[in-house]
């Protein structure tokens, strides 16, 4: 075994161990400890043979490595016997590192290829959004629109209004009119891709006609259209009225379009607003031709328009208008009638239902309308002109309170209170209960003082303005009532309420109360949209008070057929 | 003597002789020979493996000592494990020889 010592190494083996012995390490310190065991016990043995045999020291020594076997094999199972768990550890320890370097490698190369992909997605990202951000590319295509007259073949149509509108992107608009040519033609250049509106007016026939076309990029197009040959004519407007309405005063916007007629497969037609009238400029729009609050229409008054000659239709608002060429709209969709005659050409406009009684609810509408109702200023300024005024027959009387004999105050309890008199509208809760200065409240009772006052065909014309939850309500005998047409009594006559009308808004319910054949006077539930300081009647009467009128409402408006002889 | 005889009593053996006080290899040897008088020889070959192998297992413990120029003596001890051990090995082979003996006893009588 000549790994360790060879032969009769073992003899010397301390000493030739020395290099071992010098080196350091756990298993440099093992093969010492083996070798230095069993050369103590060689020794021993060689010792115990050279005395107890009497050998010479070499013999002893052969003879105890002879008796002891291989010691040599004897060390290397030793060793390995005791490296063998360490050797095995070590190995595990060793593999286990190795395999964890690999994993470590293995992980960080792939986090170093996501992050790489993650950076190349990011860049792609990045340009697709800059791609997506970027604003459209202006595309330059050409859009040609030829006109002709008639038909495809028939002439340029010179002077056609062309728009061509359509939203570009979500903020931005196209909307470029241009006139044809003389050769009918009219070029929009550059145009981006996209579907677009094109409208058509045509001046000669003064019909107009829409389209849409798709505008495709890098291919630009040409829109053939035909336009009518039709002239239009002259259309008159007659006024009617079955009341003496001075037609001066009066003025009508009428909206009126016709039919479409098909023309080479587009639809052309017309539409227009006039005022219709014959005396000063229409400088405040009347609204509601179109049965919509929203419309309005203002102009030179006209008796005649020019249209196409086709079926019509005709939407119309009334209004009246004053010297200054301020209008006041009256409630459309209600007094309105408006016929076309095609043989004459002739558009009525009936101002009024004749069958109706609503001839009432016109004076209504024009005192209401001229605010001499919402407005004391012009009660005020109407007195002073003359205490009296006539609306087509019908005597307006502003009575100053300082005049009035009586007052009546209903009373109300909860604040429902409202007040009858001469002039004067009171709330006994709300305004002057007490208040110095003003006729004692009396009971309804008291407006019998009006009876002895004015002739049987009186009317007053009176505001209904208190409100309770939002309806109307009248005062009959002992209770409020909320219907409308309820009778109730009132200065001691039987009395009909013919409300024509009810709104939520305390200046749409100023109402026309009609006694009946055998009422001789009209106690009126006054509760005026105005009164003293113009405070409103209703449950939230405190809130309204700040936002009323504050000027003083001293009179009470009288309605006469025939002007009384002691006014 | 039949080696595996002796290979299945080395441990106790060994366990016995340095029960009493430390002691090392050669010594071991020396002691079984002369307590078995010269019946039973511990070969080197197998007392040392065994010696190694009880000291990683912790029956034996080890410790060194000078034992002239250049020369150190290894010796073992018994430790608290070995000595529990050796009882166990001690009862087992009294109770397996006693029931050999009686074996043998009653054969020697139908002889």
């Amino acid at each position: 075994m000549a790994a360790f010592f060879g032969g009769g190494g073992w003899r010397d083996g301390r000493s030739r161990c020395d290099g071992l012995r010098r080196g350091r390490g756990y298993f440099r310190r093992r093969i010492v400890n083996i070798i230095d065991e069993l050369a103590d016990h060689l020794a021993l043995a060689a010792e115990d043979e050279a005395v107890k045999h009497g050998r010479s020291p070499q013999g002893a020594w052969q003879h105890a490595i002879e008796r002891f076997g291989n010691p040599d094999a004897v060390a290397r199972k030793l060793w390995w016997d005791a490296m063998r768990e360490r050797v095995m550890r070590d190995w595990i320890q060793t593999g286990v590192a190795v395999v964890s370097a690999v994993v470590v490698v293995l992980v960080a190369v792939l986090v170093v290829n996501s992050m790489k992909q993650m950076q190349v997605a990011q860049v792609q990202l990045i340009e697709a959004l800059k791609q997506m951000n970027q604003p459209a590319a202006p595309a330059g295509e050409t859009l040609d629109v030829e006109v002709h007259r008639g038909s495809e073949a028939g002439p340029p149509a010179a002077g056609v209004g062309v728009t061509l509108f359509g939203k570009l992107n979500q903020d931005t608009s196209a909307n470029v009119s241009l006139n044809t040519d003389a050769q009918g033609r009219v070029r929009f250049s550059p145009v981006p891709q996209g579907v677009y509106r094109l409208t058509f007016r045509d001046p000669q026939s003064l019909l107009e006609m829409q389209m849409e076309h798709s505008l495709f990029a890098g291919v630009g197009s040409t829109v053939t259209v035909v336009a009518p040959d039709s002239v239009p004519v002259e259309k008159q407007f007659k006024l009617e009225s079955p009341l003496p309405f001075p037609n001066d005063r009066v003025v009508v916007a009428a909206h009126i379009s016709t039919d479409d007629t098909l023309i080479a497969g587009n639809k052309w037609h017309c539409s227009t607003s006039v005022i219709v009238g014959n005396k000063g400029l229409c400088d405040a729009p009347i609204s509601g031709a179109m049965h919509s609050p929203a419309y309005q229409v203002k102009g030179e008054p006209v008796q005649s328009v020019r249209i196409p000659a086709l079926p019509l239709s005709v939407f119309v608002a009334a209004g009246f208008m004053d010297a200054a060429g301020k209008v006041a709209t009256v409630e459309q969709g209600r007094r309105q009638t408006k016929t076309y005659d095609a043989g004459t050409q002739v558009i009525t406009v009936g101002l009024t239902d004749p069958q109706s009684q609503q001839a009432e609810r016109l004076v209504k509408d024009y005192l209401y309308s001229t605010r001499w109702l919402g407005n004391s200023w012009d009660v005020r300024e109407a007195a002073q002109r003359g205490s009296q005024w006539t609306v087509d027959g019908y005597l307006i009387k502003a009575i100053p309170v300082t005049e009035v004999e009586s007052v009546a105050m209903v009373e109300s309890g909860e604040g429902k209170a409202s007040l009858t008199g001469k002039g004067v509208r009171l709330r006994e809760k709300y305004i002057y209960a007490g208040s110095p200065g003003l006729p004692a409240i009396m009971k309804l009772p008291d407006l019998a003082g009006l009876n002895k006052e004015y002739p049987p065909n009186y009317r007053f014309l009176v505001s209904f303005g208190g409100m309770t939850g939002g309806e109307l309500f009248f005062w009959r005998g002992d209770q409020w009532l909320s219907e409308p047409g309820a009778t109730f009594e009132v200065a001691l006559q039987q009395m009909q309420v013919d409300p024509l009308s009810f709104g939520s808004h305390l200046f749409d319910i100023t109402e026309l109360i009609r006694a009946n054949a055998d009422t001789v006077a009209a106690g009126v539930l006054a509760i005026f949209t105005m009164a003293d300081e113009g405070i409103f009647l209703g449950e939230s009467g405190k809130d309204r008070e700040q936002e009323s009128n504050k000027e003083a409402f001293p009179y009470l408006l009288v309605v006469s057929d025939t002007p009384p002889a002691d006014l | 003597m039949d080696s595996q005889l002796l290979a299945g009593t080395l441990e106790m053996l060994v366990l016995q002789v340095v029960s009493p006080e430390p002691n090392y290899g050669y010594a071991i040897t020396q002691e079984v020979i002369q307590r078995s008088r010269g019946y039973l020889e511990l070969k080197e070959g197998s007392l040392y493996p065994a010696l190694h192998r009880m000291e990683r297992e912790g029956l034996l413990e080890s410790y060194w000592v000078d034992a002239g120029p250049k020369r150190r003596r290894k010796y073992y001890r018994v430790t608290a494990k070995g000595l529990e051990v050796l009882e166990h090995k001690q009862s087992e082979w009294r109770r397996f020889s006693a029931a050999v003996d009686g074996v043998m006893g009653a054969a020697d009588a139908m002889a």
